[in-house]
């Protein structure tokens, strides 16, 4: 069956919505973000029970590393971690996580999670939360983090280039 | 980019993360919508779906027991009685080039990655009002055109937060 053409017909939303009105993007937006800063009050606990739950997930993977669902609810925190920093003003967790997939990535190509560089992940978000470390301002916290980052890359190029050989054992 | 009437949109948002609900929720608000529907997984959000026919799906990927992609496969299927037209919004922090294939493949209507950048959920919505995907309607499958065209497909924007190095498609 042919698509429909784009252009010829209204999408069923169109219908909806109605006839167009003048440009309110950036009101919208802003008023979006003036509701994200009456939420501000929860989001110190947010992070740090977002954190506790990576860190049960932590638990859980480590005392099965075999276990596919358990690295799957591991990988699952991870990318809570990922998701919620940077909307709640904490780009550096967003990173964390971010390095954390990354590292999840290589586990799920069947390479061994090191569990030292997962716990450094853990540690460093605990101290970005204790430390209240909003932002990007902190050289301490983002040279640790620049430092994650760095070992997660190291260790995917080592795994990447061990690939080959695995396959053909 | 034109405004319009979002409170004619009926919503639903589909999150294992609560903080997550809540801000997106809060976001979209916001924008104008006022009809919202929350589920935790992707069983909750196809019984609401079901019983509140909303007009927009915002679904997050990684969700259990019923993940964003299996509910997407199961409405672009048409089964259930619900309605395979339905605009889903992948919510996800997983943007890399595979991931973004396999969405795209299920059914998806656009991706918007984690963290949410307020203006750029509010670009994907009157994006997918004015500049819908052509459709595609078989026995099988009712949704998005999925055939790789370029230009035409999901698209995710690209923040530079140090994750995900491959390019989108």
């Amino acid at each position: 069956m042919s698509p429909r053409k784009p252009g010829l017909d209204l999408s069923p939303l169109r219908l909806k919505v109605g006839q167009p009105g003048p440009d309110n993007k950036v009101e919208s937006v802003n008023r979006a973000a003036a509701a994200f800063a009456n939420l501000a009050p929860e989001f110190e606990g947010w992070l740090e029970n977002t954190i506790r739950r990576l860190d049960t997930a932590r638990d859980g993977y480590l005392s099965d590393p075999d276990s596919a669902y358990l690295r799957n609810a591991l990988l699952r925190r991870a990318v809570d971690i990922k998701s919620l920093g940077a909307m709640i003003g904490y780009p550096l967790v967003t990173r964390i996580g971010g390095s954390l997939v990354r590292m999840m990535d290589m586990d799920e190509a069947g390479q061994e999670l090191p569990a030292a560089l997962l716990d450094r992940h853990i540690k460093i978000l605990y101290a970005i939360h204790k430390a209240r470390a909003r932002g990007t301002n902190s050289a301490q916290f983002s040279s640790l983090v620049a430092d994650l980052d760095r070992d997660v890359s190291a260790i995917r190029s080592l795994a990447e280039s061990r690939a080959p050989s695995r396959r053909q054992e | 980019m034109a405004g319009y009437d979002l409170s004619r949109l009926r919503v639903l948002v589909a999150d294992d993360q609560q903080p997550v609900r809540i801000l997106l929720r809060a976001g979209l608000e916001a924008f104008g919508f006022t009809e919202i529907y929350e589920a935790d997984n992707g069983e909750e959000a196809l019984d609401l779906a079901l019983r509140h026919t909303p007009d927009i799906a915002f679904i997050d990927w990684m969700m259990e027991p019923m993940d964003g992609l299996t509910f997407t496969r199961i409405v672009r299927a048409g089964r259930r009685g619900l309605n395979p037209e339905l605009a889903i919004i992948l919510v996800t922090g997983r943007t890399d080039r595979k991931h973004i294939i396999e969405a795209r493949d299920a059914g998806v209507t656009e991706i918007v990655a984690k963290p949410i950048s307020l203006d750029h959920l509010y670009r994907r919505i009157i994006s997918i009002i004015e500049s819908p995907r052509p459709m595609i309607f078989t026995p099988s499958y009712a949704g998005p055109d999925r055939r790789r065209v370029r230009g035409d497909g999901p698209e995710i924007e690209r923040r530079g937060d140090g994750d995900d190095p491959d390019r989108p498609l």
